[in-house]
């Protein structure tokens, strides 16, 4: 197991020792993720505003790791630093050994976001085949499509527009996309934030379930820390803006995992506290 | 089904309704008013005299309007797809839009009727001048449109194309294209009544066919009903326009609908 470097530890099961020199002589091939010293800086009206100061995170292949935070702590700006979409302003940021743009380029990114960015004039098939036809790549395979739709259980609704759609099908519709290009690599960033609770549990097992094909390696943001716990092999949680890792917690509970089990509650009460020391007045 | 199809008609046939009544009584008044007052023909014609006047020479109306109307779309056509050009290139290159914008701009606040005799000065009076005072009024809400609707932020699309390694080719075909249609059609829809606007305006300035022409003659012979028989066609094909581009509107952009 291969431990982030932590700002701050705490006693308990699955709790790991922070250590930045043993992660730092891994061979990074290893690794799926690797981010190393990770700044950005954005510019406000208000003259640069740090959003991430100095993060390490490693993630192991085929490991779902939860960043969680609340809203506004960065964790969003670091799933975008992680995948490419923005630069950090400084650090080492590398997915299976290579800058994130060689990932982007073999297309073995899928992205899923809180908004889910279906193109409205395009079919729940259309929308999907987007992630096998974008790049440049000319094979909207229709299997492929309609076995990913299958998938998340919208294999009935392929020829639907997304207006036609609930809030929890979209997201389904948004995760296929997201899957049918057989990705490495996930992020996922609140994609189930705008959906009630039991639409927002059952799109977690979906995940989960989604997950066990090709395992591709997860890392899902979320301010919920009970989804973080029901979700995740290990949970990050990030300090207040600029953003470090604070804490980092392997849940090693059995799955499927239910609230009842023992040692839930007890996981969900430590990252509870620890977001606590870090931003009183802010239910976790 | 069929009661809620009965029920939709209904509604539409309810929405309708206070624009009939209020038409219907105002011609009413009018009529009344003209017949009661004994007011000359050549000063205010009854709506009826107006009536009959448009039956009495259909095909007389309906041609001159036909030439109107070709010379509007015309003038749409191609001002509309300059617009589209310009607009497309000018959301490409910012640079490109603080060059040509305020030229837009100044051929925009020119009032065309300054601008219309010249036209025919310098293209002749044939139909060149009027299709292109209409591209001109049609030129600058197109442009605007396009602008704006290529700029239409689409943060959570546009990253899943990030992610995707979509080229900017795909990015704007696939995604900035489609985004941009209902600020286009919004767009179109006021250039189209602008563009009859225009080929009437030139038609009146120097024309020898077209119902700007007929209105202007009629004038000058104090022929009122042949003039507001020839505004009456001039309307009704504004809102057949209009009408005309909801209903394409509708069909493209059912998107929007429950979107």
């Amino acid at each position: 197991m291969i431990s982030a470097r932590a700002e701050a530890t705490f006693a308990g099961p699955g709790d790991r020792p922070a250590s930045s020199t043993e992660s730092d002589s891994l061979p990074s091939t290893a690794l799926a993720v690797r981010a190393l010293g990770v700044r950005h800086d954005y510019r406000a009206r208000a003259g640069t505003v740090q959003a991430l100061g100095r993060v390490d995170l490693l993630v192991e292949t085929g490991e779902l790791v939860v960043v969680l935070g609340p809203s506004g702590c960065g964790k969003s700006t670091l799933l975008r630093v992680l995948s490419g979409l923005l630069e950090p302003t400084a650090g080492l940021v590398e997915l299976a050994g290579r800058p994130p743009v060689v990932a982007r380029r073999r297309h073995s990114i899928g992205w899923l976001a809180q908004d889910d960015g279906l193109l409205p004039w395009r079919t729940v098939r259309g929308n999907a085949a987007l992630a096998l036809t974008l790049g440049g790549r000319r094979s909207a395979d229709d299997d492929a499509v309609m076995a990913a739709l299958g998938r998340v259980g919208l294999a009935d609704s392929a020829d639907r527009y997304p207006h036609e759609l609930s809030g929890g099908m979209r997201q389904r519709a948004a995760l296929a996309r997201a899957l049918v290009a057989e990705p490495v690599f996930l992020f996922l960033d609140e994609p189930f934030a705008n959906l009630d609770e039991l639409t927002r549990e059952r799109l977690g097992d979906l995940l989960l379930e989604v997950r066990l094909a090709s395992r591709p390696t997860t890392l899902l943001v979320t301010h919920s820390v009970t989804e973080a716990v029901r979700l995740g092999d290990r949970v990050i949680v990030l300090s207040p803006r600029p953003a470090r890792v604070l804490a980092d917690l392997a849940i090693d509970l059995a799955r499927p995992r239910r609230y009842d089990q023992p040692g839930f509650g007890a996981c969900v009460q430590r990252l509870k506290s620890a977001l606590a020391t870090v931003f009183p007045g802010e239910p976790g | 089904m069929t009661r809620f199809r009965t029920y939709l008609a209904l509604e539409r046939w309810r929405s309708t309704l206070p624009t009939v009544a209020v038409l219907t009584g105002a011609l009413l008044v009018w009529e009344g008013v003209v017949r009661a007052r004994g007011v000359a023909s050549f000063l205010l014609p009854a709506p009826s005299v107006v009536a009959a006047r448009w039956l009495g020479d259909a095909t007389f109306f309906l041609t001159e309007g036909g030439v109107t109307l070709a010379e509007a779309l015309a003038g749409l056509a191609l001002g509309g797809g300059l617009a589209l050009l310009a607009g497309l290139l000018m959301a490409h290159w910012r640079w490109l839009e603080r060059a040509l914008l305020p030229i837009a701009v100044l051929a925009k606040v020119t009032p065309v009727v300054i601008v219309a005799p010249l036209f025919v000065l310098w293209f002749g009076f044939g139909p060149l001048p009027r299709v292109l005072i209409a591209a001109l009024l049609t030129f600058f809400p197109v442009l605007i449109g396009t602008v704006t609707g290529l700029r239409t932020e689409l943060p959570a699309a546009r990253d899943v194309f990030a992610t995707l390694n979509a080229t900017p080719l795909e990015e704007a075909v696939l995604l900035r294209l489609p985004a941009a249609l209902p600020h286009l059609f919004a767009a179109v829809k006021v250039s189209s009544t602008l563009a009859l606007l225009g080929a009437v305006i030139a038609e009146w300035v120097g024309g020898d066919r077209g119902l700007g022409r007929v209105v202007l003659l009629a004038n000058a012979n104090l022929d009122t009903s042949t003039a507001l028989a020839g505004v009456a066609t001039i309307g009704a094909m504004g809102i057949a326009l209009i009408g005309g581009l909801t209903l394409l509107e509708r069909r493209v952009l059912f998107w929007q609908a429950g979107g």
